[in-house]
């Protein structure tokens, strides 16, 4: 088959014709539409994911400031500061209200970092002086400090510190309350996930302090493969990132959110699941271009065979015409059904060769009589020719004598010598 | 022209076969790969009655601490979902665990309620639940394959909690209480069925609302009819509350309650007033206390690494996760090949040998009786055919 569409068929270049018309306008269309509608949801399901790191870093950062004001309300009772004002000396406060199932212990601590009365996980006579959660609560500053996290278990706790003091007066010691990673954990997971999302509280050193998995806590950002998710927290409290690779589980989008300096939430999602709706549309997309293009071909194809076959027809004929054959007449009767323009074609080409038919024939009769003329005048010249020369009458003349002598008459002189009438002898 | 596109043909199949099989040997069950693969667990880790799910969690951790030990080229990950012991957030969370394809396996759910609420979707989802607390017998009546239970039913329980009040206490009344879950119902009906079948005068029946901290309507109600047993069907939180107020309203016979009083919580309440004797008694068809060298291992590792005592299900959370890494060991890689390998397995646990029955039922398993004494649950019986056994 030649490349060069200018020695095609008049049927392959229009299916050819039809099917780039059809398509190619199609599969630009697909391809901006595509491209638009993916960079719409890429956006949309980012900021759904940046929303997520927000409440994930809200709901965390609430339940923090929930814990600061128990620690604050236990750091101003009257009992409490009764108690520090005495030097730790007397009954001391009853902490069981202050431990609620979140905590894992309460304490109250004088000055100079010695804690005086404890409940839950802790124990009086412990010296917190060298915290830095104290140096701050004693400071008259609240604070939260970072997230502990005990490797061998896996659980992690948060120390929340208030100052203690009377309302307007000076700080007599710290009111402290340490509550179960569990439950910030829990905070942080309040935020929706799509499939396969997760959740985790990141230190500033880039340490995952709390996650659902146990593969991931402890381990590094960098460990994790997410090393440039690590670069981006520390360049911004919030953000977006794409293309992160998690180790074990494939490519991510991240973003994150400030829960407190130092202390940021991380929402994952799986790309795949993340860019699920956008290859679904487009696997939609490809395969509708793919169907409208296969039937594109097909109707092509059936289109330009069909056109090419009657006008095969109709060449065929006019082949025959020229080979001095009649053409198929019933083929071409089957081509001049059609109401179209090779139709047409085809009725007047079958009554154009009806009309040379008729008149071949008529010429050939008028030949055929002409010839007979000429014959009949050809054979009057030639028998004259003959029948007129000396020799003839000669001859005529002695066939006579031999007649006459054979019936016993007289000799030829006395009859004439024209006289050759009898059939069998000419 | 037709003989070549026929070889094509061929080919193209020839081409899908291999592929087909291909794919179907990467997802095989008994390759020598090491997949990145977890087990999940589901169940109260925050609220009021987070201490059982807290013991189950945290045993099941050491298992799977364990097991990546003995395996660090081939570690399995624990994911630890906080259901704070609610159904419905237990269905959202389950459908977390479901959309995670590295889990096969869940540890959970802890208590009945969340599990007849999941469990539908973990059937349909194919993904195979070994729960080592729930204990309502209706978890194992509804034909899911999915479902394993490590432990013997609140049926087992009830009849053994009526068989120690009978056996010790000999009463003539007795009052039953429940606290309006799921768990707590269904065993103060199977106690009072088996108090009434063994003639015992059962009491009316007082409900108690857990979170509502005032239970002195039915603490009257009970003190009015001069009980000599209180049997409670219900969890720790609620129970602590409803054995201090009836002690503070006269009631002094035995307290008597099934595992999900079995707790931490249970424990610190009523152990500042109750040091042996008979006055409270704490069914369980969980182990309990630690009996065996594997069982003391466990629990000094617990100890150790958790700062607490590992109590109710403890050994019972250590086991099925366990048996999950000890599946995915043996090329279960899978939620369905997890599946086929519990139902045939039989996996030497700490707690016991483990086989599960056609409902997944754990084959064999005792109900014991413990009381506080030193501030910790000390098993003083075992209940087995109806017979209290006593131990030591």
């Amino acid at each position: 088959m030649s490349l060069d569409p200018r020695h095609w068929p008049l049927g392959r270049r229009i299916g050819v014709a039809l099917v780039v018309a059809a398509l190619v306008p199609m599969a630009v269309l697909a391809y901006f539409s595509l491209d638009a509608g993916r960079e719409a949801v890429e956006r949309a399901q980012l900021d759904s994911v940046e929303g997520s790191a927000t409440e994930a870093a809200v709901a965390v950062r609430e339940y923090l400031a929930g814990v600061s004001a128990r620690a604050d309300a236990l750091g101003t009772r009257p009992d409490v500061v009764a108690f520090l004002d005495a030097g730790g000396s007397g009954d001391a406060p009853d902490l069981t209200d202050a431990a609620s199932p979140d905590v894992a212990a309460v304490g109250v601590i004088d000055a100079s970092g010695t804690t005086v009365a404890a409940a839950g996980g802790a124990s009086a006579g412990t010296d917190v002086s060298g915290a830095g959660w104290f140096a701050d609560a004693v400071a008259g500053r609240a604070t939260v400090a970072p997230v502990s996290l005990d490797e061998a278990s896996g659980t992690s706790t948060v120390t929340v510190a208030a100052p203690a003091r009377n309302p307007g007066s000076g700080v007599q010691g710290v009111a402290a309350i340490e509550v179960r990673g569990l439950d910030v954990l829990a905070a942080l997971n309040q935020v929706q996930l799509a499939a396969g999302g997760q959740a985790w509280l990141v230190d500033d050193a880039g340490v995952v302090v709390m996650a659902r998995d146990s593969r991931v806590l402890g381990r590094t950002l960098d460990d994790l493969g997410l090393g440039p998710l690590q670069v981006a927290i520390d360049s911004a409290p919030l953000g977006t990132l794409t293309g992160v690779d998690l180790v074990d589980r494939g490519p991510q989008v991240a973003a994150f959110n400030e829960v407190q300096p130092g202390l940021s939430a991380v929402v994952l999602q799986p790309e795949a699941v993340f860019l699920g709706p956008v290859e679904r549309l487009g696997t939609i997309t490809w395969v509708l271009f793919a169907v409208v293009g296969v039937v594109a071909v097909g109707v092509a194809v059936l289109l330009a065979r069909r056109l090419s076959r009657r006008v095969g027809v109709l060449t065929a004929a006019a082949a025959r015409i020229e080979g001095d054959e009649p053409p198929d007449a019933d083929a071409l009767a089957v081509v001049g059904r059609s109401g179209d323009d090779v139709g047409r074609l085809a009725r007047v080409f079958a009554r154009m060769a009806e009309q040379v038919a008729v008149r071949e024939q008529r010429l050939r009769d008028q030949v055929r009589s002409l010839t007979i003329e000429i014959d009949e005048e050809r054979r009057r010249k030639a028998v004259s020719e003959v029948t007129d020369t000396d020799f003839f009458r000669d001859l005529q003349g002695r066939a006579a004598e031999m007649r006459r002598r054979a019936r016993g008459e007289a000799p030829a002189g006395d009859a004439p010598m024209g006289d050759a009438s009898g059939g069998d002898d000419s | 022209m037709r003989g070549g596109r026929r070889r094509r043909v061929l080919g193209l199949v020839a081409a899908s076969v291999l592929v087909a099989v291909g794919v179907g040997g990467c997802g095989g069950d008994e390759d020598g790969s090491c997949p990145p693969l977890a087990i999940a667990f589901l169940g109260a880790l925050t609220g009021a009655d987070a201490s059982t799910g807290e013991v189950v969690r945290n045993s099941a951790a050491l298992a799977v601490e364990d097991h990546n030990t003995a395996n660090p080229d081939c570690e399995v990950g624990l994911l630890s979902f906080d259901s704070r012991g609610e159904p419905a957030r237990a269905e959202v969370l389950a459908r977390q665990i479901i959309d995670d394809p590295q889990v096969v396996g869940v540890v959970g759910p802890v208590f009945s309620g969340e599990a007849e609420a999941v469990l539908p979707l973990f059937e349909t989802a194919g993904l195979p639940v070994l729960t080592p607390s729930a204990t309502n017998p209706e978890l194992g009546e509804q034909g899911w394959q999915v479902f394993h239970r490590l432990v013997g039913t609140d049926a087992d329980q009830g009849p053994a909690a009526v068989a120690w009040i009978v056996d010790v206490v000999g009463p003539e009344r007795v009052a039953v209480v429940d606290d309006g879950s799921l768990y707590g119902g269904t065993l103060a009906d199977l106690a009072t069925d088996e108090l009434i079948r063994r003639g015992v005068v059962v009491a009316p029946r007082q409900k108690v609302e857990p979170g509502v901290r005032d239970y002195g309507q039915a603490v009257e109600s009970i003190a009015a009819l001069d009980v000599d047993a209180v049997f409670f069907g219900g969890l720790g939180d609620a129970g602590a509350q409803l054995h201090g107020q009836l002690r503070e309203g006269g009631v002094s016979g035995p307290f008597v309650a099934g595992d999900g009083t079995y707790t931490g919580s249970f424990l610190e309440v009523v152990g500042q007033s109750v040091d042996g004797g008979a006055a409270v008694a704490v069914t369980c068809p969980c182990v309990g206390a630690a009996a065996t060298d594997a069982q003391r291992a466990v629990a000094d590792r617990y100890r150790e690494v958790f700062g607490a005592e590992p109590l109710a299900f403890a050994f019972e959370g250590y086991d099925a996760a366990a048996m999950l890494t000890a599946g995915i060991d043996d090329g279960a890689h899978s939620r369905a090949a997890m599946a086929r390998w519990l139902g045939d397995a039989t996996y030497e646990g700490i707690t016991k040998t483990i086989t599960f029955d056609d409902a997944g039922e754990v084959v064999g398993g005792p109900v014991f009786v413990s009381r506080i004494e030193g501030g910790a649950f000390v098993p003083i019986a075992q209940v087995v055919d109806g017979r209290v056994v006593p131990l030591g």
